[in-house]
Parts: structure tokens; C-alpha cells; sequence
């Protein structure tokens, strides 16, 4: 009787484990599957996300580089500040070859949606020759505005006394630097004009890329004057 | 005087939420709130490559809302917001006229895979209300860091200003309010 008593004892308690375990199971496989949490919504790409400027090449205040290369000769072009905020450009327009250029005096125009941008000569000298490929194709320089992508070659004059005009290595990256700072602040206090709701200010956010397409032209004018230096005068001229 | 209606705007704004901010507004402000219905459709907002809402396109729709008297229309969205020259906007307003927006998206600190911080996202949220509300009273972006009126492209810039418009940006937004200070 005590046998039975014992062995009946021990059926119940694995009886109870059974079913204990079987409910635990369950309710196991009723949590539901944790929800997918959606990750946040892509941002278009910050126009500066890893902007690289090689070593050896000067930086002029107008956002155009030089290149000295061996010969002596210079490769000018467009800096990465100036591309990645112009983005996709329509059409390239190059000075003839072999005409005089002066430092500060109008070197070569990019044109996008009906606008243009002017950017002043770093150098004074002699154009050698100008980059076919870059005129064909402007959307080369979204690769690389630098290296292959020069806009013009130039035999320069009095080299010296402008490349100490220049930034170049860390003084060119801590100068970019400087101008994307000066680029958002100069974008936060510029209220955008609105046709129905006037003028509209915003708070937040980072510049995207190729940006200028999407500004009024006073901005437009605006950042011609402050970034690259173009005065009016050398509007008109170009 | 000025009466500042409060529009919460997609998603689940939460009435705490609203009931805060209207709070704050009329402590520093002095302004009388209301709150408004969240029946503002800004579907057509949407923007599908950027998957973010146009915020200059929920704003025009907040300023052709009818409304009588000196009002001030603070929209509270809880949807992402862009324009098109930047990646995102914590808000946007009209100088000098009616209408101000503000995201509570990025101003929540899960949206930086952090812990829900109600506390924080209430503070934040008073201070984004108060710099829109300012630009509809004619101020611009003010350079002292401190003051409410700075300009934030970051979420630690909005952590690291006050509530407090400056000593040179208050005198703008005293003569409507309910007693001049």
C-alpha cells in the first residue's frame, strides 16, 4: 500500500512537471516574435561625408586647386567644397588656350539649371592647355574634382608669391573645415523666400549634397560672393 | 495680446506633451494657449525618396487655416520634417507672420537608439516651440549660444541652449504679451 502510495506520489509530481512544462512551451511559442523596429529614415547624404583633399595640392580662397606638376606646369580646377555643393553640373566653360590669366581675374564658369558660377584664377601666367574630357563629361568630376579632373593647365608666373596665398596639406584641410563652418552658419541667417508664406527661416540639419540647385538666385548670388569670391564686376566680365 | 494655438500633427502627439508646452508658453511667454484637433491631413507632404515630410508644405497648409484675431499657430508634428537644401529640420516658421512647425522626431532620445527620456523631450520640445514661436515675432537666428534664438544643426545644440531668449532678442516679444515684463 505504501509502495503504491509512493510510486502514485512521484506520477503525480512528473505528471505536474509534464504539464508545467508543456505550458510553459506554449505560452513560450504565443509571446509574439519581437515587433522589427524600423530603422530611421535614410538621410540624404550630408553634403561634406567624407570629403578628402589630396596632400600636395594648394587651395586658393576661391575654392579652386593647384597642382605643380614636374614640367612646372600648373593643373588648376574646382575644389570638393564647391562640387559637392553645386552637385551635377550641366556644362563646363574652359578659357582658350593660350591667353594671359591674372590672379584674382575670371578663369573658368560652371553652368547647372540655368545658373552660373565664375571662379577667379589662382595664378597669374599662360594657359597651356585646357581638359577636353572635363567639358565632355562635367559629370566626371562628381568622382573626383581633383587629379585627371583639372580644368586648365597653366604656365605660371611669379608662382612663389602666389602659392604662399595658398593653403595646402593640414593648413587646406583645417581651411575647408573652416569653410563649412562659415557655409552653415551663412545658410542658418539666410531666410528662404517663400512665394505664398514669405520669408521662412528653419532650425536644424546639415547641407545635402549638390544643395545650390535648390536655392533662390539672392543666395545663389550670395554664395558666389562670400565663397568664391567673384566680384560683380568679374560676373559680368566672365 | 496674442492667443497661441497648438496643432499637434500626425503619429501620437500625447496630450501630456501638448499640455506642457502650453504650460511653458504662457509662464515665459505670458501668452494664452489653446489646443487644437490633430485633423491636419499631410499625406500629400510625404516625400518617398527621403521618406521624410516637406515641412514648407505642412506649414503653407497651417497658414491657410481660418482663424480670427492675434493668433499664432504653433504646429507640433510627429513626423520627420526636411527642406530640400538640408537633411532635416527640427522646425521651420515664418518671420513675422503667423505659422511655426516643429518635429518632435529627432528631438526623442530613441531616435538616437537611446532610452525614451520624456523629461528631456519635454525641454527639448519647449525650447524648439519657443525658437519657432520666435521667428513668427520677427527674430532671427541669435549668435549667442545660449540664447533660445541660436541656430542647432544638432541635437546637443538644442541640449546645450537655455529656454531663454537674450537680453537683446526678449524686448522683440514683449509688447504681446499679456503684461509687459
Amino acid at each position: 500500500m505504501v509502495a503504491v502510495l509512493v510510486i502514485l506520489t512521484i506520477a503525480v509530481f512528473v505528471l505536474a512537471d509534464a504539464i508545467l512544462q508543456w505550458k510553459e512551451e506554449d505560452v513560450l511559442k504565443r509571446v509574439p516574435a519581437p515587433k522589427e523596429v524600423k530603422p530611421a529614415p535614410p538621410d540624404v547624404s550630408f553634403a561634406f561625408e567624407g570629403m578628402r583633399i589630396p596632400a600636395g595640392v594648394f587651395h586658393d580662397r576661391g575654392h579652386t586647386w593647384v597642382e605643380i606638376q614636374p614640367s612646372g606646369a600648373a593643373h588648376v580646377g574646382m575644389d570638393v567644397f564647391s562640387q559637392r555643393l553645386l552637385g551635377r553640373l550641366r556644362s563646363v566653360e574652359l578659357p582658350e588656350t593660350g591667353c594671359e590669366i591674372h590672379r584674382g581675374e575670371p578663369l573658368f564658369t560652371v553652368h547647372k539649371d540655368g545658373r552660373q558660377a565664375t571662379f577667379l584664377s589662382p595664378l597669374d601666367g599662360n594657359i597651356e592647355s585646357v581638359n577636353g574630357g572635363v567639358a565632355e563629361n562635367p559629370d566626371k568630376l562628381s568622382e573626383d574634382p581633383y587629379g585627371e579632373n583639372w580644368f586648365c593647365r597653366v604656365q605660371p608666373a611669379s608662382l612663389s608669391r602666389a602659392l604662399k596665398m595658398m593653403t595646402v596639406a593640414e593648413s587646406a584641410s583645417s581651411w575647408l573645415k573652416s569653410e563649412i563652418k562659415r557655409f552653415q552658419a551663412f545658410l542658418s541667417v539666410r531666410p528662404a523666400e517663400h512665394v505664398t508664406l514669405g520669408a521662412l527661416l528653419q532650425d536644424g540639419g546639415q547641407p545635402v549634397e549638390g544643395l545650390l540647385e535648390f536655392v533662390d538666385r539672392q543666395t545663389w548670388y550670395a554664395f558666389e560672393k562670400k565663397f568664391l569670391h567673384t566680384s560683380e564686376r568679374a560676373r559680368t566680365a566672365a | 495680446m496674442h492667443t497661441v494655438h497648438i496643432l499637434p500633427i500626425g503619429g501620437t502627439v500625447s496630450l501630456s506633451l501638448l499640455e506642457y508646452v502650453a504650460g511653458a508658453l504662457e509662464e515665459n511667454l505670458n501668452f494664452p494657449c489653446r489646443l487644437m484637433e490633430n485633423a491636419l491631413d499631410i499625406r500629400d507632404a510625404f516625400h518617398p525618396a527621403r521618406q521624410q515630410y516637406h515641412s514648407t508644405h505642412i506649414l503653407s497648409k497651417m497658414a491657410e487655416m481660418k482663424m480670427e484675431g492675434n493668433v499664432k499657430i504653433l504646429g507640433i508634428a510627429d513626423v520627420d520634417l526636411f527642406i530640400p537644401v538640408l537633411t532635416f529640420v527640427f522646425g521651420e516658421a515664418q518671420i513675422g507672420n503667423r505659422a511655426a512647425l516643429l518635429s518632435l522626431r529627432r528631438l526623442r532620445q530613441s531616435f538616437y537608439g537611446l532610452p525614451d527620456d520624456e523629461p528631456l523631450l519635454f525641454t527639448r520640445c519647449e525650447k524648439e516651440a519657443l525658437h519657432e514661436l520666435g521667428h513668427t515675432f520677427g527674430l532671427l537666428h541669435c549668435e549667442n549660444y545660449e540664447c533660445v534664438m541660436h541656430f542647432s544643426n544638432s541635437i546637443e545644440h538644442i541640449d546645450m541652449k537655455s529656454n531663454i531668449f537674450c537680453d537683446t532678442c526678449a524686448p522683440a516679444l514683449s509688447p504681446f504679451a499679456k503684461h509687459a515684463p
